[in-house]
């Protein structure tokens, strides 16, 4: 069924306002050249990086930043700019997987709660009060314990502890919305409980969603980098931003360049995503704290 | 005011079994069957297998293997180290008081910070401070205080030079979220009519702020102590094992690294529970000093 043409027009001139909003923030501009940035220089690793990640150079370990190793070399011989670059790619795609797993479940039971309200609100609210007794990273480390550590169960261990937020975020948004006119309406007409969730609520609070989400992937990134840290996510020899730190660990004395730039990749990534997500914030829902 | 406490302690306890319950079951949720689990890298054999699921009771229906774990655990029973054969509660208990200071004192830093008056300077560190991991901010202040100026200790525990460093790394994180937070509750507060009834009784500013803004603003502020304790504790995972402190989180890690279950288990469930316990207290002072909630 094709939307009424008065409705597509209305829709425009909200888009455009947002666009124009968009270029007009400093920090969603600031935060997103320099995002955009960081994911070309990733995703063009295999093409610009001089050296293979895991090739060693053995005549030149721990070498300060030169002219052939441009951020010096780490313990084994291994340029330290083109791990940096393949390791990238990992610490982004941890950042984007674990939200999407994160985003798309707690969004679900957010929805159910916050709809359904009732029986389903409770069982779904205690359940993730339950999550919420784990602080912090801990819920992560406990899924890896049952999971086994691996970089795919970092992903699903950060996605599922980030759950909470989301649900909480779409439980509110819904609660508020259900009053609104145009969903009592929608009832009146006999829309299923199934349809008026995904058709009328849920572009309703995706607002505040991908604010959360934007924020989340920072998150993300940290804490999928600190799992690794710990040696519980991606193993030696295959590069990550994490794994450099905690190997580069035992060298801080002698070469300190190989935990200063894998942690300033981390630093500058995690800032530009946290900018344009402060950004995204001010511009599509004034109201939303933190 | 006793009303709401006895409500919210009741509200606590679904939230407190169903903890205890995944607890429990995150041995039985592991792939492979639990006395494997158990036994580990160990050579096992049918004979020996059989013999663990006897000593451990996995022949039991659930729900009563369940209910004997917590009956052990209430008396503090959490069971034995799979490595070291340890009590888990011994070593929980040797270890949390280095736990302890480390968050303390994080916390002291952090609260000591945000109250400076440089505030579009801490604001420009806070979005900096959340966005730097604690895990490298340790290094760089072990790279800076410790190699380069060495004047303080880069690892181990034990006297103030020693805490130095790792509270610090741990205070930027919540330092950073403390200071967004104040902020934007006190932005709110300053809107209020109250606040343009005092400015126009002719108080001055200051007393404005700080009777009338900063009393309001902190009430949000006092709430996320709580879960910045939570940070503290998932921070203190990380800076403990990069400063080589002997703490809970350090032994944490260790536990799963060495996937040593009742080790994890036990430590998982005391820290779980013990959030939460800090939580109420923190619900508790919330409602202490915002009488409102009281009567919600």
């Amino acid at each position: 069924m094709s939307e009424p043409a008065a409705l597509d027009s209305a829709r425009q001139p909200q888009w455009q306002r947002f666009g124009k909003r968009f270029l007009r923030s400093r920090n969603v501009m600031a935060g997103s050249l320099v995002l955009l940035a960081v994911i070309a220089l990733v995703a063009l690793a295999p093409v610009i990086s001089p050296y293979e990640p895991t090739q060693q150079f053995r005549r030149h370990r721990l070498e300060p930043p030169s002219a052939d190793f441009l951020l010096g070399t780490d313990n084994l011989g291994r340029d330290i700019l083109t791990r940096i670059l393949y390791g990238g790619q990992v610490s982004l795609q941890v950042g984007i997987v674990s939200v999407a797993i994160g985003a798309t479940l707690g969004t679900l039971l957010g929805l159910l709660a916050g709809y359904l309200g009732g029986w389903a609100d409770v069982l779904i609210m205690r359940f993730i009060d339950m999550m919420l007794a784990f602080p912090g990273i801990l819920l992560a480390l406990v899924i890896i314990a049952v999971l086994g550590r691996n970089l795919q169960n970092v992903m699903i261990a950060v996605g599922l502890s980030s759950i909470p937020v989301y649900t909480r975020v779409v439980r509110a948004s819904t609660l508020a919305l259900k009053q609104v006119d145009f969903i009592v309406a929608a009832q009146a007409l006999g829309g299923s409980s199934a349809r008026i969730m995904a058709r009328h609520i849920l572009p309703n609070v995706l607002a505040p969603i991908i604010v959360v989400a934007t924020n989340g992937v920072a998150g993300a990134i940290i804490a999928g980098a600190a799992l690794s840290f710990l040696g519980l996510g991606q193993q030696p020899p295959d590069p990550e931003w994490g794994l450099m730190l905690n190997e580069g660990r035992e060298f801080i004395r002698v070469a300190a360049w190989v935990t200063t730039y894998p942690g300033l990749a981390i630093m500058v990534t995690v800032l530009a995503i946290n900018l344009l997500g402060d950004g995204l914030r001010d511009i599509l829902d004034p109201r939303l704290k933190l | 005011m006793s009303k709401y406490l006895a409500s919210r302690l009741l509200q606590t306890i679904p939230t407190v079994i169903l903890v205890t319950v995944a607890v429990f079951l995150m041995l039985h949720l592991t792939p492979g069957d639990p006395a494997e689990v158990f036994l580990g890298d160990k050579r096992s054999t049918p004979e020996l297998l059989e013999k663990v699921r006897e000593d451990m009771g996995l022949n039991r229906p659930l729900h009563i293997q369940y209910l004997s774990y917590m009956g052990a655990a209430l008396r503090g029973d959490l069971g034995r180290s799979l490595q070291t054969n340890v009590p888990v509660m011994d070593q929980i208990l040797t270890r949390l008081p280095w736990t302890i200071e480390l968050a303390a004192a994080a916390l002291l830093i952090a609260a000591l910070r945000h109250n400076t008056i440089i505030d579009t300077l801490a604001m420009a560190f806070a979005l900096i401070g959340i966005s730097m991991p604690v895990y490298w901010s340790s290094l760089l202040l072990i790279l800076l205080f410790a190699v380069r100026l060495r004047i303080l200790p880069a690892i181990g525990q034990g006297g103030l030079e020693r805490l130095i460093l790792p509270a610090t790394a741990l205070a930027l994180v919540s330092a950073g979220s403390l200071a967004r937070m104040v902020r934007s509750s006190m932005l709110e507060v300053l809107n209020q009519d109250f606040v343009l009834t005092a400015r126009a009784k002719g108080i001055s500013e200051r007393i404005v702020v700080i009777r009338h803004v900063l009393r309001n603003a902190l009430i949000p502020v006092v709430t996320i102590l709580g879960l910045m304790l939570g940070n503290m504790l998932s921070g203190a995972v990380i800076t403990e094992t990069i400063f080589a402190r002997l703490g809970i989180g350090q032994k944490y890690v260790e536990a799963v690294l060495q996937k040593d279950f009742t080790m994890v288990q036990g430590t998982t469930l005391f820290i779980a529970l013990m959030y939460v316990l800090v939580n109420i207290l923190v619900d508790m002072i919330y409602a202490f000093v915002d009488p409102r909630i009281r009567y919600v």
